[in-house]
C-alpha cells in the first residue's frame, strides 16, 4: 500500500468516564477519498479533533503525514499541510470573505493565488460580504477554498454536506472529486449520508461505539458482501448451520435470507444442495452493510 | 459523458461503468476509434471517484475493449466493430422472449428472477462440466 | 496575522473604552468647577479623588482583556457561529501564539487608552497642575500601566474560562472587592498596587513606586504563565 496519510493505533479517549473512542485503528492511504461513517456519537468528530490536536488521546497514537498529532512543532507542521472544514462551517462572523482569505493566507507561505482566484470565481463568493451573512452552503465552499488554496495535501471534512441543499451537495461532491483528480489531494470525510459516500469514496471505515467495525475498499466490500435468498418449495428442513461467512440469517415462512460477508460460493453450494431450495443472490448496498454493523445486537 | 450510474444498487460503480461503456460500444453509440473522456473529466462529470474510473478503464483495456494510448488518452479499440451485429441479434432474441413471457402474463420482476435463476443454473452447470438440463 | 484578527475583534471595544476613559472628564470638570467658587478643595480631597480614579481606570484593561482561546460569545457572534475557535485551532500556530497575541494586543490597547488618565487628572484637578511636571504625568502613565498589568492578566486568566462579557463584569466586581480588601487588611506595602496608581503615584511622590511595580510585574508574569498553561492544556 502506498504511504498512509492518516494512521491511528489503539486510539482511546473518554470524556468524564464515558468512552468515546475504544481503541480505534485507522489507515488512510494517500490520494484516496476516504469515507468515515458512523452513527451520531460513534466517535467520528472525536477522532477528527484528535487528528487536529484539539484533543489529546488517553492512550494510543495518531499520526498525520507520519507526524504525531498535538500542540507541538510537528502538530503545527501537520496543520500547515492540511485543510479542515468543520461541521458547522464556523468561521469568524465579523470578517468578510476577503478578510478571512487575507488572514488565512498569512499562515501559508505556499499559498496558490491561481487556485484562490479559480475557486472564488467558481463558487461566486462575493469578496466584501460578511461571513455572518453567508449561507451555510457558501461557508462550506469558502472553507473548501481556504483549504485548497494553500495547497493542502489532505482535506479533513466533518460532515461536509450536512444541512446543505441537494444542488449544493452535488456541487461540493463534484469539487471534491475534481480536486482529488487534479491535485491528488487525499480527502477524509466523516458522514452519515451513505449515498454520498457510496458515490465518491474509494475506501471506507465504519466506526461504531468508538471502534472500527468495517474497513476496506468500497468496491471490495460490495463484491464480498452478498445477500442470498433461499426459498424452499416444500417445508423447511431442520435449522441449518450455515458455513463461515454467513453474518446474519433471517427466516420468514419458507424463505431464508442470508447476509454473507465472504465465502459466498461455499454458502451458495450449501444452499443449492438442500432439497427443494431455489437460490437467488443480490448485491448489497453500503446502507445494508452499515446497518448490519451498527445495530445494537 | 451520458451515462447514468447508481451508487445505491449495490453493484460496484466501476462494474457499472464498465457495463455501460461496453453497452455503448455494442449498440454503436461509441464507435471504434472514438476517444473516451479523460479520467479527470469522467470523474467530474459523473461525480465519482477518479480511482473508480481508472479501475474501469484498466479493466476495459484488459478485455481489449479500449486502448490507453500514452499521452493521448483512452480510445475505443479498432477490433470491436463486429460486436455490434451480434448485440443487435441478441437484442432481438431478448425482445421476442419478453413479448412471449408477457403474453403468459408474467410481471417484469418475475421475468427478471427467472432469467437470473436460469443464468445461475447455466453457469453452475458449465462450471461442473455437465450437459444441458 | 493573529494580530489582525485580534484587532478586528477588539477595535470597537477599544473605541468604547476611549469613550469610557474620556467620559468622566467633562462631567467631573463641571462638578469640581461648581464646587470650587473661589475656594480650592483641600489637597487631601484631590488625593482621594485620584485614588478613586485609579479604580475607574483600572477597569479599562479588564474590559480589554482576552485570551483568544475561548469560543466567542459576544455581541459579535450571531446565528450560532460560536465555534470559530475551531478554525483558529486548525491554523498552523501554537496555542502559545494564539494566547500571547491576544493577551499582548489587549495590554497594548489598554496602555494606549490609559494615556488619557494623566490628561484627565490634569484637566479635572487644577490644584494638581502646579505641583506636577510633564515628566510626572508621563511617569504616572507608566506607573499606572505597569501596576495595572497584574489586574490585566487576572482578567486574561478569567477570560480563559468565562465568556468575554461575563469576564468583564466579573473581573470588575472582583477588582472592586480586591481594592476594598487591600485597603482594609494588613498587607505588605508592595502588594497594594492601587495605592501606587492613586495616592502614592508619581503625581504626589514625584518618583516611581518601584517595589509595587516589581510586585505587579511578578504577579502579572505568574498569571500569564497560568493562563498559558490553561490555553495549552485546554481540550475542545
Amino acid at each position: 500500500m502506498d504511504d498512509l496519510v492518516i494512521e491511528t493505533h489503539g486510539l482511546r479517549k473518554s470524556f468524564k468516564g464515558n468512552p468515546a473512542l475504544a481503541g480505534l485503528n485507522l489507515e488512510v492511504p494517500a490520494g484516496s477519498i476516504f469515507g468515515f461513517l458512523g452513527r451520531n456519537g460513534a466517535g467520528k468528530t472525536t477522532t477528527i479533533k484528535l487528528l487536529m490536536g484539539m484533543l489529546k488521546p488517553d492512550s494510543g497514537d495518531a499520526r498525520v503525514f507520519g507526524l504525531p498529532a498535538g500542540d507541538t512543532p510537528e502538530g503545527i507542521e501537520i496543520r500547515r499541510r492540511l485543510g479542515y472544514v468543520t461541521e458547522e462551517k464556523d468561521l469568524y462572523p465579523y470578517m468578510t470573505v476577503e478578510q478571512i482569505i487575507h488572514f488565512t493566507r498569512s499562515f501559508f507561505p505556499k499559498w496558490r493565488d491561481v487556485l484562490e482566484k479559480k475557486y472564488l470565481k467558481r463558487f461566486e463568493l462575493p469578496l466584501n460580504r460578511k461571513i455572518s451573512d453567508l449561507s451555510k452552503g457558501m461557508r462550506s465552499q469558502l472553507m473548501l477554498l481556504l483549504g485548497i488554496s494553500h495547497g493542502a495535501e489532505l482535506l479533513i471534512l466533518d460532515e461536509p454536506t450536512e444541512g446543505l441543499d441537494p444542488v449544493v451537495v452535488e456541487d461540493m461532491l463534484r469539487e471534491l472529486v475534481a480536486i482529488s483528480a487534479a491535485e491528488g489531494t487525499t480527502i477524509f470525510f466523516s458522514s452519515h449520508q451513505l449515498e454520498e459516500v457510496e458515490q465518491i469514496a474509494d475506501r471506507v471505515c465504519i466506526i461504531d461505539r468508538g471502534a472500527a467495525v468495517v474497513t476496506g475498499s468500497l468496491d471490495d466490500l460490495k463484491t464480498q458482501y452478498q445477500r442470498l435468498r433461499v426459498v424452499f418449495g416444500e417445508g423447511l428442513p431442520a435449522p441449518i448451520q450455515w458455513g463461515e461467512g454467513a453474518e446474519r440469517v433471517r427466516q420468514e415462512g419458507r424463505t431464508v435470507e442470508i447476509l454473507a460477508s465472504h465465502n459466498i460460493e461455499a454458502i451458495l453450494n450449501q444452499a443449492r444442495s438442500l432439497p427443494g431450495a431455489s437460490v437467488e443472490r443480490f448485491p448489497v448496498t453500503l446502507k445494508e452493510i452499515f446497518m448490519e454493523h451498527v445495530r445494537s445486537n | 459523458m451520458l451515462f447514468r450510474l447508481n451508487p445505491s444498487t449495490g453493484l460496484p460503480l466501476y462494474l457499472q461503468l464498465i457495463e455501460q461503456i461496453k453497452h455503448a460500444v455494442e449498440t454503436g453509440a461509441l464507435k471504434a476509434g472514438d476517444q473516451l473522456p479523460t479520467i479527470r473529466k469522467a470523474a467530474e462529470d459523473l461525480v465519482m471517484n477518479p480511482n473508480t474510473v481508472v479501475r474501469a478503464y484498466r479493466e476495459l483495456q484488459h478485455e481489449g475493449v479500449i486502448e490507453l494510448r500514452h499521452g493521448s488518452g483512452a480510445f475505443v479499440s479498432e477490433s470491436v466493430g463486429g460486436q455490434a451485429k451480434v448485440t443487435r441479434k441478441a437484442q432481438n432474441i431478448v425482445q421476442s422472449a419478453i413479448e412471449r413471457l408477457a403474453d403468459l402474463e408474467l410481471t417484469e420482476d418475475e421475468m427478471r428472477r427467472l432469467f437470473d435463476n436460469e443464468l445461475a443454473q447455466h453457469s453452475a452447470q458449465k462450471a461442473s462440466g455437465g450437459k444441458n438440463g | 496575522m493573529l494580530w489582525y484578527k485580534n484587532w478586528l475583534e477588539t477595535r470597537f471595544r477599544l473605541v468604547f473604552m476611549v469613550l469610557f476613559a474620556v467620559f468622566p472628564i467633562p462631567l467631573m470638570t463641571l462638578t469640581t468647577r461648581s464646587m470650587d467658587s473661589g475656594h480650592p478643595p483641600p489637597f487631601a480631597a484631590v488625593k482621594a479623588a485620584v485614588g478613586f480614579f485609579a479604580l475607574y481606570y483600572s477597569f479599562v484593561p479588564l474590559m480589554l482583556a482576552g485570551s483568544g482561546i475561548k469560543t466567542q460569545a459576544t455581541f459579535q457572534a450571531r446565528r450560532g457561529l460560536h465555534g470559530s475557535i475551531y478554525y483558529t485551532l486548525s491554523m498552523p500556530v501554537s496555542r502559545l501564539r494564539i494566547f500571547a497575541t491576544r493577551a499582548g494586543l489587549g495590554m497594548l490597547e489598554a496602555i494606549g487608552v490609559l494615556a488619557i488618565a494623566p490628561c484627565a487628572v490634569w484637566i479635572i484637578f487644577p490644584p494638581l497642575r502646579m505641583r506636577v511636571t510633564a515628566s510626572d504625568l508621563l511617569a504616572y502613565w507608566a506607573t499606572f500601566s505597569v501596576c495595572v498589568s497584574a489586574l490585566y492578566f487576572l482578567g486574561v486568566l478569567a477570560s480563559t474560562f468565562l465568556d468575554e462579557i461575563w469576564q468583564s463584569w466579573t473581573s470588575m466586581f472582583g477588582v472592586v472587592v480586591l481594592r476594598f480588601l487591600l485597603d482594609r487588611l494588613p498587607v505588605p506595602a508592595p502588594v497594594n498596587i492601587f495605592k501606587a496608581m492613586g495616592e502614592d503615584s508619581s503625581l504626589f511622590t514625584h518618583s516611581f513606586p518601584w517595589a509595587r511595580m516589581a510586585f505587579s510585574v511578578g504577579a502579572a508574569a505568574i498569571l500569564f504563565l497560568v493562563g498559558l498553561r490553561v490555553a495549552q492544556t485546554r481540550e475542545y
